[in-house]
Protein backbone atom coordinates (compact mmCIF):
# COMPACT_ATOMS: atom_id res chain seq x y z
CA UNK A 1 0.00 0.00 0.00
CA UNK A 2 2.73 2.30 0.76
CA UNK A 3 4.31 1.33 -2.62
CA UNK A 4 1.23 2.25 -4.44
CA UNK A 5 1.19 5.50 -2.46
CA UNK A 6 4.67 5.95 -3.48
CA UNK A 7 4.17 5.40 -7.06
CA UNK A 8 1.27 8.05 -7.44
CA UNK A 9 3.05 10.28 -5.90
CA UNK A 10 6.16 10.36 -7.98
CA UNK A 11 4.14 9.37 -11.42
CA UNK A 12 3.13 12.51 -12.04
CA UNK A 13 6.83 14.20 -11.94
CA UNK A 14 8.58 11.91 -13.68
CA UNK A 15 5.70 11.64 -16.64
CA UNK A 16 6.24 15.37 -16.27
CA UNK A 17 10.25 15.04 -16.70
CA UNK A 18 9.34 12.78 -19.79
CA UNK A 19 7.19 14.94 -21.28
CA UNK A 20 9.61 17.39 -21.27
CA UNK A 21 12.32 15.16 -22.67
CA UNK A 22 10.63 13.79 -25.60
CA UNK A 23 9.62 17.82 -26.15
CA UNK A 24 12.97 18.93 -26.19
CA UNK A 25 14.16 15.92 -28.60
CA UNK A 26 11.20 16.33 -30.73
CA UNK A 27 12.09 19.89 -31.46
CA UNK A 28 15.62 19.01 -32.37
CA UNK A 29 15.99 20.77 -35.55
CA UNK A 30 16.73 19.10 -38.53
CA UNK A 31 20.74 19.35 -39.53
CA UNK A 32 22.71 18.88 -42.23
CA UNK A 33 24.34 16.02 -42.24
CA UNK A 34 28.58 15.66 -42.23
CA UNK A 35 29.39 12.42 -44.50
CA UNK A 36 29.21 9.00 -42.47
CA UNK A 37 26.96 10.36 -39.72
CA UNK A 38 24.04 8.15 -40.98
CA UNK A 39 26.30 4.73 -40.92
CA UNK A 40 27.81 5.93 -37.74
CA UNK A 41 24.56 6.28 -35.78
CA UNK A 42 23.39 2.93 -37.89
CA UNK A 43 26.39 0.55 -37.39
CA UNK A 44 28.83 1.94 -34.73
CA UNK A 45 26.81 4.51 -32.10
CA UNK A 46 25.43 1.33 -29.93
CA UNK A 47 28.84 0.88 -29.26
CA UNK A 48 31.37 3.45 -29.64
CA UNK A 49 31.05 7.43 -28.83
CA UNK A 50 32.77 10.01 -30.27
CA UNK A 51 34.01 12.26 -27.60
CA UNK A 52 31.73 11.01 -25.14
CA UNK A 53 33.71 8.22 -23.29
CA UNK A 54 34.04 4.67 -23.73
CA UNK A 55 30.94 2.81 -24.10
CA UNK A 56 31.01 -0.74 -24.96
CA UNK A 57 33.98 -0.41 -27.21
CA UNK A 58 36.58 2.94 -27.02
CA UNK A 59 36.00 6.63 -27.39
CA UNK A 60 36.97 7.04 -31.25
CA UNK A 61 37.92 10.53 -30.57
CA UNK A 62 41.30 11.44 -32.05
CA UNK A 63 41.42 7.53 -33.80
CA UNK A 64 43.63 8.51 -36.41
CA UNK A 65 46.32 9.97 -34.43
CA UNK A 66 46.23 6.29 -32.82
CA UNK A 67 45.99 4.23 -36.03
CA UNK A 68 46.59 4.08 -39.63
CA UNK A 69 43.54 4.25 -42.30
CA UNK A 70 44.52 0.78 -43.60
CA UNK A 71 44.37 -0.58 -40.61
CA UNK A 72 41.50 0.95 -40.00
CA UNK A 73 39.50 -0.50 -42.81
CA UNK A 74 41.08 -4.07 -42.34
CA UNK A 75 40.40 -3.72 -38.26
CA UNK A 76 36.52 -2.56 -39.00
CA UNK A 77 35.70 -5.04 -41.65
CA UNK A 78 36.80 -8.16 -39.86
CA UNK A 79 38.16 -7.20 -36.20
CA UNK A 80 37.75 -11.30 -34.84
CA UNK A 81 40.20 -12.02 -38.26
CA UNK A 82 42.93 -9.62 -37.21
CA UNK A 83 42.27 -10.88 -33.36
CA UNK A 84 43.06 -14.42 -34.39
CA UNK A 85 45.70 -13.39 -36.49
CA UNK A 86 47.84 -11.74 -33.86
CA UNK A 87 47.59 -8.17 -34.63
CA UNK A 88 49.30 -6.68 -31.71
CA UNK A 89 47.03 -3.45 -31.32
CA UNK A 90 43.89 -5.75 -31.98
CA UNK A 91 44.85 -7.93 -29.18
CA UNK A 92 45.19 -5.48 -27.27
CA UNK A 93 41.95 -3.96 -28.00
CA UNK A 94 39.89 -6.83 -27.36
CA UNK A 95 41.69 -7.68 -24.14
CA UNK A 96 40.92 -4.49 -22.89
CA UNK A 97 36.94 -4.49 -23.66
CA UNK A 98 36.84 -8.23 -23.30
CA UNK A 99 34.35 -10.35 -23.11
CA UNK A 100 32.71 -7.72 -25.90
CA UNK A 101 33.64 -9.28 -29.57
CA UNK A 102 33.34 -6.55 -32.53
CA UNK A 103 31.16 -7.97 -34.82
CA UNK A 104 32.45 -7.67 -38.52
CA UNK A 105 31.36 -4.82 -40.44
CA UNK A 106 30.69 -5.14 -44.57
CA UNK A 107 30.69 -1.93 -45.02
CA UNK A 108 32.35 -0.37 -48.37
CA UNK A 109 35.47 1.48 -48.40
CA UNK A 110 33.96 4.73 -49.25
CA UNK A 111 31.70 4.56 -46.18
CA UNK A 112 34.35 3.61 -43.70
CA UNK A 113 36.25 6.51 -45.08
CA UNK A 114 32.98 8.56 -44.44
CA UNK A 115 33.25 7.65 -41.01
CA UNK A 116 36.88 7.92 -40.74
CA UNK A 117 36.79 11.63 -41.70
CA UNK A 118 33.45 12.49 -39.35
CA UNK A 119 35.49 11.43 -36.32
CA UNK A 120 38.31 13.49 -37.27
CA UNK A 121 36.39 16.17 -38.16
CA UNK A 122 34.69 16.16 -34.63
CA UNK A 123 38.16 15.51 -32.83
CA UNK A 124 39.36 18.79 -34.43
CA UNK A 125 36.69 20.39 -33.56
CA UNK A 126 36.40 19.30 -30.22
CA UNK A 127 32.78 18.39 -30.32
CA UNK A 128 30.75 15.25 -29.18
CA UNK A 129 28.63 13.16 -31.66
CA UNK A 130 24.97 13.72 -31.37
CA UNK A 131 22.94 11.54 -33.80
CA UNK A 132 20.43 13.48 -35.28
CA UNK A 133 17.99 9.84 -35.77
CA UNK A 134 18.03 9.28 -32.31
CA UNK A 135 14.52 10.91 -31.33
CA UNK A 136 11.37 9.60 -30.50
CA UNK A 137 8.58 9.64 -33.02
CA UNK A 138 6.25 11.15 -30.94
CA UNK A 139 5.90 12.54 -27.25
CA UNK A 140 5.38 10.34 -24.44
CA UNK A 141 1.68 9.79 -23.12
CA UNK A 142 0.61 8.20 -19.62
CA UNK A 143 -0.44 5.39 -21.56
CA UNK A 144 3.06 4.39 -22.65
CA UNK A 145 4.58 2.90 -19.68
CA UNK A 146 1.99 0.36 -19.13
CA UNK A 147 1.87 -0.43 -22.71
CA UNK A 148 6.28 -0.41 -22.69
CA UNK A 149 5.83 -2.92 -20.25
CA UNK A 150 3.48 -4.97 -21.60
CA UNK A 151 5.76 -4.89 -24.97
CA UNK A 152 8.57 -5.99 -22.18
CA UNK A 153 7.25 -9.31 -21.12
CA UNK A 154 5.89 -10.04 -24.33
CA UNK A 155 1.98 -9.47 -23.25
CA UNK A 156 1.85 -8.08 -26.31
CA UNK A 157 3.50 -9.02 -29.04
CA UNK A 158 6.26 -6.68 -30.70
CA UNK A 159 5.08 -6.09 -34.63
CA UNK A 160 7.80 -7.24 -36.80
CA UNK A 161 7.86 -10.80 -34.75
CA UNK A 162 11.09 -9.85 -32.69
CA UNK A 163 11.40 -11.91 -28.81
CA UNK A 164 10.24 -9.99 -26.07
CA UNK A 165 12.50 -8.24 -24.03
CA UNK A 166 12.11 -10.86 -20.88
CA UNK A 167 13.62 -13.77 -22.57
CA UNK A 168 17.19 -12.15 -22.00
CA UNK A 169 16.26 -9.07 -19.76
CA UNK A 170 15.86 -7.82 -16.68
CA UNK A 171 14.11 -4.75 -15.00
CA UNK A 172 13.53 -4.85 -11.41
CA UNK A 173 9.62 -5.34 -10.22
CA UNK A 174 8.85 -7.08 -13.88
CA UNK A 175 7.64 -9.95 -12.17
CA UNK A 176 8.57 -12.75 -9.35
CA UNK A 177 11.61 -14.21 -10.80
CA UNK A 178 12.03 -11.46 -12.60
CA UNK A 179 13.20 -10.83 -16.28
CA UNK A 180 16.10 -13.21 -18.39
CA UNK A 181 20.01 -13.07 -17.70
CA UNK A 182 21.42 -14.20 -20.38
CA UNK A 183 21.42 -10.14 -21.70
CA UNK A 184 22.88 -7.32 -19.15
CA UNK A 185 19.82 -6.01 -16.77
CA UNK A 186 18.20 -2.96 -17.93
CA UNK A 187 16.67 -1.63 -14.62
CA UNK A 188 19.59 1.32 -14.87
CA UNK A 189 19.76 0.93 -18.67
CA UNK A 190 18.28 5.07 -18.78
CA UNK A 191 21.06 5.70 -16.13
CA UNK A 192 24.01 4.18 -18.04
CA UNK A 193 23.34 5.66 -22.03
CA UNK A 194 21.86 8.83 -22.33
CA UNK A 195 18.90 9.50 -24.15
CA UNK A 196 19.92 9.59 -27.56
CA UNK A 197 22.12 6.82 -26.86
CA UNK A 198 19.76 4.72 -25.30
CA UNK A 199 16.68 5.35 -28.53
CA UNK A 200 19.68 5.12 -30.84
CA UNK A 201 20.27 1.20 -29.38
CA UNK A 202 16.50 0.90 -29.46
CA UNK A 203 16.52 1.55 -33.19
CA UNK A 204 20.03 -0.13 -34.12
CA UNK A 205 20.76 -2.71 -32.04
CA UNK A 206 24.00 -3.42 -33.13
CA UNK A 207 25.38 -5.56 -30.16
CA UNK A 208 25.82 -8.67 -31.58
CA UNK A 209 22.98 -11.16 -29.95
CA UNK A 210 20.82 -8.60 -30.44
CA UNK A 211 21.72 -7.43 -34.12
CA UNK A 212 21.19 -11.37 -34.87
CA UNK A 213 17.81 -11.51 -33.17
CA UNK A 214 16.50 -7.65 -34.72
CA UNK A 215 18.25 -6.99 -37.73
CA UNK A 216 15.67 -8.32 -39.84
CA UNK A 217 13.09 -7.72 -37.05
CA UNK A 218 13.62 -4.18 -36.07
CA UNK A 219 11.34 -1.98 -33.28
CA UNK A 220 8.75 0.07 -34.80
CA UNK A 221 8.70 3.51 -34.01
CA UNK A 222 5.43 2.94 -31.64
CA UNK A 223 7.46 0.28 -29.51
CA UNK A 224 10.54 2.42 -28.76
CA UNK A 225 8.32 5.34 -27.66
CA UNK A 226 6.91 3.05 -25.13
CA UNK A 227 10.02 1.04 -24.49
CA UNK A 228 11.63 4.01 -23.61
CA UNK A 229 9.28 5.30 -21.63
CA UNK A 230 9.17 2.27 -19.40
CA UNK A 231 13.18 2.13 -19.20
CA UNK A 232 12.61 5.86 -17.81
CA UNK A 233 9.78 4.40 -15.31
CA UNK A 234 12.32 1.66 -13.80
CA UNK A 235 14.57 4.04 -13.49
CA UNK A 236 12.65 6.84 -11.25
CA UNK A 237 10.73 3.30 -9.59
CA UNK A 238 14.38 2.17 -8.77
CA UNK A 239 16.00 5.09 -7.32
CA UNK A 240 19.43 3.01 -6.43
CA UNK A 241 19.48 2.57 -10.47
CA UNK A 242 19.85 6.50 -10.53
CA UNK A 243 23.48 6.22 -9.43
CA UNK A 244 24.48 3.10 -10.05
CA UNK A 245 24.17 0.76 -12.97
CA UNK A 246 21.97 -2.47 -11.66
CA UNK A 247 23.12 -5.72 -12.39
CA UNK A 248 20.16 -8.59 -11.80
CA UNK A 249 20.92 -10.60 -8.75
CA UNK A 250 20.77 -14.14 -9.06
CA UNK A 251 17.16 -14.52 -8.29
CA UNK A 252 17.14 -17.23 -6.03
CA UNK A 253 13.18 -18.32 -5.72
CA UNK A 254 13.73 -19.68 -9.44
CA UNK A 255 16.73 -22.22 -8.43
CA UNK A 256 14.41 -22.76 -4.84
CA UNK A 257 11.47 -24.02 -6.20
CA UNK A 258 12.85 -26.36 -8.61
CA UNK A 259 15.09 -28.00 -5.86
CA UNK A 260 11.43 -28.41 -4.11
CA UNK A 261 10.03 -29.95 -7.05
CA UNK A 262 12.53 -32.23 -6.91
CA UNK A 263 11.89 -33.44 -3.41
CA UNK A 264 8.46 -33.50 -4.10
CA UNK A 265 8.99 -35.37 -7.03
CA UNK A 266 10.81 -38.03 -5.16
CA UNK A 267 7.81 -38.27 -2.79
CA UNK A 268 5.42 -38.91 -5.32
CA UNK A 269 7.46 -41.30 -6.52
CA UNK A 270 8.14 -43.37 -4.12
CA UNK A 271 4.28 -43.11 -3.27
CA UNK A 272 2.74 -44.09 -6.22
CA UNK A 273 5.35 -47.15 -6.59
CA UNK A 274 5.39 -47.72 -2.86
CA UNK A 275 4.85 -51.51 -3.21
CA UNK A 276 6.93 -52.32 -5.87
CA UNK A 277 9.03 -55.06 -5.45
CA UNK A 278 12.03 -54.27 -3.86
CA UNK A 279 14.89 -56.07 -4.70
CA UNK A 280 13.51 -59.09 -6.29
CA UNK A 281 16.67 -60.93 -7.18
CA UNK A 282 18.17 -61.02 -3.52
CA UNK A 283 14.94 -62.07 -2.52
CA UNK A 284 15.51 -65.01 -4.78
CA UNK A 285 18.80 -65.73 -4.43
CA UNK A 286 17.99 -65.30 0.05
CA UNK A 287 14.86 -68.20 -0.58
CA UNK A 288 17.07 -70.39 -3.05
CA UNK A 289 19.29 -70.86 -0.08
CA UNK A 290 17.26 -72.00 2.91
CA UNK B 1 36.83 -21.12 -38.17
CA UNK B 2 36.09 -23.38 -34.75
CA UNK B 3 32.40 -22.55 -34.98
CA UNK B 4 31.83 -23.47 -38.44
CA UNK B 5 33.96 -26.55 -37.41
CA UNK B 6 31.57 -27.58 -34.46
CA UNK B 7 28.23 -26.56 -35.52
CA UNK B 8 28.00 -26.81 -38.86
CA UNK B 9 30.37 -29.83 -40.26
CA UNK B 10 30.09 -31.73 -36.72
CA UNK B 11 26.55 -31.44 -37.14
CA UNK B 12 25.96 -32.99 -40.86
CA UNK B 13 28.90 -35.46 -40.41
CA UNK B 14 27.32 -37.14 -37.16
CA UNK B 15 23.63 -37.19 -38.31
CA UNK B 16 24.64 -38.79 -41.75
CA UNK B 17 26.90 -41.36 -39.74
CA UNK B 18 24.20 -42.10 -36.74
CA UNK B 19 21.39 -42.61 -39.59
CA UNK B 20 23.73 -44.88 -41.74
CA UNK B 21 25.05 -46.67 -38.96
CA UNK B 22 22.11 -47.13 -37.25
CA UNK B 23 20.38 -48.21 -39.99
CA UNK B 24 23.06 -50.85 -40.89
CA UNK B 25 23.50 -52.09 -37.42
CA UNK B 26 19.48 -52.54 -37.05
CA UNK B 27 19.78 -55.00 -40.16
CA UNK B 28 22.94 -56.81 -39.78
CA UNK B 29 23.23 -56.98 -36.05
CA UNK B 30 19.51 -56.81 -34.86
CA UNK B 31 20.20 -58.35 -31.34
CA UNK B 32 23.15 -55.70 -30.23
CA UNK B 33 19.66 -53.85 -30.12
CA UNK B 34 19.01 -53.02 -26.68
CA UNK B 35 21.13 -52.04 -23.47
CA UNK B 36 22.91 -54.82 -21.44
CA UNK B 37 21.11 -55.84 -18.32
CA UNK B 38 20.71 -53.18 -15.77
CA UNK B 39 19.95 -56.04 -13.06
CA UNK B 40 16.63 -54.89 -13.77
CA UNK B 41 15.28 -57.16 -11.05
CA UNK B 42 17.23 -54.82 -7.87
CA UNK B 43 14.53 -52.00 -7.78
CA UNK B 44 15.46 -50.18 -4.58
CA UNK B 45 18.58 -48.28 -5.83
CA UNK B 46 17.71 -48.80 -9.59
CA UNK B 47 14.40 -47.25 -9.37
CA UNK B 48 15.58 -43.97 -7.79
CA UNK B 49 17.93 -43.64 -10.44
CA UNK B 50 16.15 -45.11 -13.84
CA UNK B 51 12.62 -43.63 -13.24
CA UNK B 52 13.63 -40.12 -12.59
CA UNK B 53 16.36 -40.70 -15.18
CA UNK B 54 13.45 -41.38 -17.40
CA UNK B 55 11.19 -39.27 -16.41
CA UNK B 56 13.28 -36.40 -16.76
CA UNK B 57 15.24 -36.78 -19.54
CA UNK B 58 11.78 -37.78 -21.44
CA UNK B 59 9.89 -34.28 -20.38
CA UNK B 60 13.64 -32.09 -21.07
CA UNK B 61 14.14 -34.14 -24.60
CA UNK B 62 10.36 -33.39 -25.70
CA UNK B 63 10.29 -29.72 -24.09
CA UNK B 64 13.55 -29.03 -26.71
CA UNK B 65 11.36 -30.90 -29.53
CA UNK B 66 7.96 -28.84 -29.00
CA UNK B 67 10.41 -25.23 -28.86
CA UNK B 68 12.16 -26.59 -32.07
CA UNK B 69 8.63 -27.15 -33.91
CA UNK B 70 6.56 -24.45 -32.60
CA UNK B 71 8.59 -21.42 -31.41
CA UNK B 72 6.12 -19.07 -31.83
CA UNK B 73 3.38 -21.03 -29.65
CA UNK B 74 5.85 -20.52 -26.71
CA UNK B 75 6.84 -17.54 -27.38
CA UNK B 76 3.24 -16.44 -27.12
CA UNK B 77 2.44 -18.78 -23.74
CA UNK B 78 5.56 -16.89 -22.60
CA UNK B 79 4.16 -13.68 -22.68
CA UNK B 80 2.98 -13.51 -19.07
CA UNK B 81 4.87 -13.72 -16.69
CA UNK B 82 3.59 -15.86 -14.41
CA UNK B 83 3.32 -18.91 -17.11
CA UNK B 84 6.77 -18.06 -18.21
CA UNK B 85 7.76 -18.68 -14.95
CA UNK B 86 5.68 -22.05 -14.70
CA UNK B 87 7.06 -23.43 -17.61
CA UNK B 88 10.66 -22.75 -16.93
CA UNK B 89 10.05 -24.01 -13.07
CA UNK B 90 8.73 -26.64 -14.55
CA UNK B 91 11.79 -27.07 -17.05
CA UNK B 92 14.31 -26.99 -14.23
CA UNK B 93 12.15 -29.34 -12.28
CA UNK B 94 12.74 -31.88 -14.83
CA UNK B 95 16.52 -31.28 -15.44
CA UNK B 96 16.99 -31.64 -12.00
CA UNK B 97 15.14 -34.93 -11.63
CA UNK B 98 16.94 -36.57 -14.75
CA UNK B 99 20.57 -35.03 -13.08
CA UNK B 100 19.68 -36.86 -9.70
CA UNK B 101 18.73 -39.84 -11.62
CA UNK B 102 21.83 -40.28 -13.62
CA UNK B 103 23.75 -39.42 -11.05
CA UNK B 104 22.16 -42.15 -8.51
CA UNK B 105 23.17 -44.56 -11.96
CA UNK B 106 26.27 -43.69 -12.20
CA UNK B 107 26.90 -43.92 -8.47
CA UNK B 108 25.56 -47.66 -8.87
CA UNK B 109 27.03 -48.35 -11.69
CA UNK B 110 30.13 -47.72 -10.29
CA UNK B 111 29.81 -49.92 -6.64
CA UNK B 112 27.78 -52.35 -7.83
CA UNK B 113 29.81 -55.31 -8.87
CA UNK B 114 27.56 -57.18 -10.89
CA UNK B 115 26.47 -53.92 -13.03
CA UNK B 116 30.56 -53.17 -13.18
CA UNK B 117 30.64 -56.54 -14.92
CA UNK B 118 28.50 -55.77 -18.02
CA UNK B 119 29.52 -52.33 -18.51
CA UNK B 120 31.61 -51.16 -21.42
CA UNK B 121 33.78 -48.75 -22.20
CA UNK B 122 31.14 -46.88 -24.37
CA UNK B 123 28.70 -46.90 -21.61
CA UNK B 124 31.05 -44.73 -19.64
CA UNK B 125 31.29 -42.61 -22.87
CA UNK B 126 27.61 -42.36 -22.73
CA UNK B 127 27.28 -41.63 -19.46
CA UNK B 128 29.85 -38.86 -19.13
CA UNK B 129 28.48 -37.16 -22.26
CA UNK B 130 25.14 -37.61 -20.68
CA UNK B 131 26.12 -35.80 -17.24
CA UNK B 132 27.95 -32.65 -19.47
CA UNK B 133 24.79 -32.33 -21.21
CA UNK B 134 22.27 -32.27 -18.42
CA UNK B 135 24.69 -30.43 -15.76
CA UNK B 136 25.10 -27.57 -18.85
CA UNK B 137 21.36 -27.89 -19.13
CA UNK B 138 20.59 -27.34 -15.45
CA UNK B 139 23.79 -24.53 -15.34
CA UNK B 140 22.05 -22.78 -18.17
CA UNK B 141 18.15 -22.62 -17.16
CA UNK B 142 19.89 -21.29 -13.81
CA UNK B 143 22.39 -18.74 -15.09
CA UNK B 144 21.01 -17.52 -18.56
CA UNK B 145 17.40 -17.96 -17.74
CA UNK B 146 14.86 -17.77 -19.72
CA UNK B 147 15.77 -20.74 -21.80
CA UNK B 148 12.53 -21.51 -23.01
CA UNK B 149 12.35 -17.50 -24.98
CA UNK B 150 15.42 -17.18 -25.99
CA UNK B 151 15.99 -20.45 -27.35
CA UNK B 152 13.32 -19.54 -29.43
CA UNK B 153 15.14 -16.63 -30.83
CA UNK B 154 18.53 -17.84 -30.90
CA UNK B 155 18.70 -21.43 -31.28
CA UNK B 156 15.90 -22.33 -33.62
CA UNK B 157 16.48 -20.22 -36.38
CA UNK B 158 20.33 -22.07 -36.22
CA UNK B 159 18.62 -25.51 -36.12
CA UNK B 160 16.21 -24.71 -38.55
CA UNK B 161 19.05 -23.49 -41.03
CA UNK B 162 20.50 -26.71 -40.71
CA UNK B 163 17.10 -28.76 -41.62
CA UNK B 164 16.95 -26.40 -44.70
CA UNK B 165 20.55 -27.20 -46.29
CA UNK B 166 21.47 -23.32 -45.37
CA UNK B 167 23.70 -23.32 -42.20
CA UNK B 168 23.52 -19.78 -40.31
CA UNK B 169 25.59 -18.92 -37.47
CA UNK B 170 24.39 -15.45 -37.02
CA UNK B 171 22.32 -16.00 -33.75
CA UNK B 172 24.33 -18.67 -32.59
CA UNK B 173 27.51 -17.25 -33.03
CA UNK B 174 27.54 -14.20 -29.87
CA UNK B 175 26.14 -17.06 -27.40
CA UNK B 176 28.02 -17.90 -24.11
CA UNK B 177 30.34 -20.64 -24.23
CA UNK B 178 27.94 -22.77 -21.90
CA UNK B 179 24.99 -22.85 -24.35
CA UNK B 180 27.46 -23.35 -27.44
CA UNK B 181 28.81 -26.45 -25.13
CA UNK B 182 25.38 -27.73 -24.82
CA UNK B 183 25.08 -27.70 -28.33
CA UNK B 184 28.45 -28.88 -29.15
CA UNK B 185 27.89 -32.02 -26.58
CA UNK B 186 24.47 -32.57 -28.20
CA UNK B 187 26.20 -33.21 -31.28
CA UNK B 188 28.63 -35.27 -29.78
CA UNK B 189 25.66 -37.88 -28.21
CA UNK B 190 24.62 -37.81 -31.57
CA UNK B 191 27.57 -39.20 -32.33
CA UNK B 192 27.76 -42.19 -30.16
CA UNK B 193 24.40 -42.45 -30.48
CA UNK B 194 24.53 -45.64 -32.56
CA UNK B 195 27.23 -47.63 -31.27
CA UNK B 196 26.02 -47.42 -28.07
CA UNK B 197 23.33 -48.61 -25.98
CA UNK B 198 21.24 -45.23 -26.68
CA UNK B 199 19.88 -47.02 -29.87
CA UNK B 200 17.43 -48.65 -27.30
CA UNK B 201 15.23 -45.72 -27.19
CA UNK B 202 14.45 -46.82 -30.62
CA UNK B 203 12.79 -49.94 -30.26
CA UNK B 204 10.69 -49.21 -26.69
CA UNK B 205 8.71 -52.24 -26.22
CA UNK B 206 5.56 -49.74 -26.85
CA UNK B 207 3.23 -53.06 -27.49
CA UNK B 208 3.84 -54.26 -23.93
CA UNK B 209 0.98 -51.59 -23.02
CA UNK B 210 -1.87 -53.36 -24.89
CA UNK B 211 -0.39 -56.76 -25.39
CA UNK B 212 -2.14 -59.76 -23.29
CA UNK B 213 -0.49 -60.94 -20.11
CA UNK B 214 0.70 -63.59 -19.71
CA UNK B 215 1.14 -66.29 -16.81
CA UNK B 216 3.94 -68.13 -16.37
CA UNK B 217 3.52 -71.47 -14.30
CA UNK B 218 6.03 -73.72 -13.26
CA UNK B 219 4.53 -77.49 -13.08
CA UNK B 220 7.30 -78.93 -10.67
CA UNK B 221 8.14 -77.87 -7.24
CA UNK B 222 10.88 -75.56 -7.21
CA UNK B 223 12.65 -75.48 -3.67
CA UNK B 224 12.45 -79.57 -4.08
CA UNK B 225 14.20 -79.00 -7.43
CA UNK B 226 16.84 -77.05 -5.61
CA UNK B 227 17.19 -78.79 -2.46
CA UNK B 228 18.00 -81.59 -4.54
CA UNK B 229 20.55 -80.23 -6.85
CA UNK B 230 21.87 -77.65 -3.62
CA UNK B 231 25.41 -78.04 -3.09
CA UNK B 232 26.97 -77.83 -0.17
CA UNK B 233 27.66 -74.35 1.37
CA UNK B 234 31.23 -73.30 0.56
CA UNK B 235 33.09 -73.27 4.13
CA UNK B 236 35.86 -70.42 4.32
CA UNK B 237 39.12 -72.52 5.14
CA UNK B 238 42.23 -71.78 7.34
CA UNK B 239 45.64 -72.01 4.69
CA UNK B 240 48.70 -70.00 5.51
CA UNK B 241 49.33 -70.77 1.80
CA UNK B 242 48.31 -67.77 -0.21
CA UNK B 243 45.94 -68.32 -2.84
CA UNK B 244 47.71 -68.25 -6.41
CA UNK B 245 45.62 -65.17 -9.26
CA UNK B 246 43.69 -68.45 -10.36
CA UNK B 247 42.01 -69.50 -7.38
CA UNK B 248 40.70 -66.09 -6.23
CA UNK B 249 37.45 -65.47 -6.69
CA UNK B 250 36.52 -63.15 -9.69
CA UNK B 251 33.15 -61.29 -10.45
CA UNK B 252 33.59 -61.94 -13.90
CA UNK B 253 30.54 -62.86 -15.46
CA UNK B 254 29.70 -66.21 -16.17
CA UNK B 255 28.93 -66.63 -20.00
CA UNK B 256 26.83 -69.83 -21.12
CA UNK B 257 26.47 -70.79 -24.40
Amino acid sequence: MRNRTFKMKIMPVFIGVLLTLAAGIESAAAQNLPPGAVDFEKRCYSCHNINGGDKKGPDLKGLLDRRSKEWLREFIQAPAAMNRKGDADANALFKKFAPEIMPDQPLAPEQIDGILSLIESLTKKGETFIPTGAKLSRAIEAGDIDAGREAFTGKVALNNGGASCIACHNINGVGRFGGGTLGPDLTAVNTKYKDPELISILQNPNFPTMKSVFGAKPLTDEEIVKLFAYFQSAKFANPAAQTQPAVAPLNLWFPAIGFLGLVLSFVTLNRIWKNRLRGVREDLVRSSKK
Amino acid sequence: MYDNLFFIIVPYAVTIMAIVVTAQRYFKKPFTYSSLSSQFLESGELFYGSVSWHIGILAVFYGHLIGLLFPRQVLWLNGVPARLYLLESSGLLFGLLSLAGLVNLIIRRHTSARIRAVTSKMDIVVLLLLLTQVALGVYVAIFYRWGSSWYATSLVPYLRSLFLLQPDLATLAPLPLAIKLHVMNAWLLIAVFPFSRLVHMLVVPIPYLWRPYQVVIWNWNRRKIRGVAARPKPRPVATALPLSDELKPTNRPVTTR
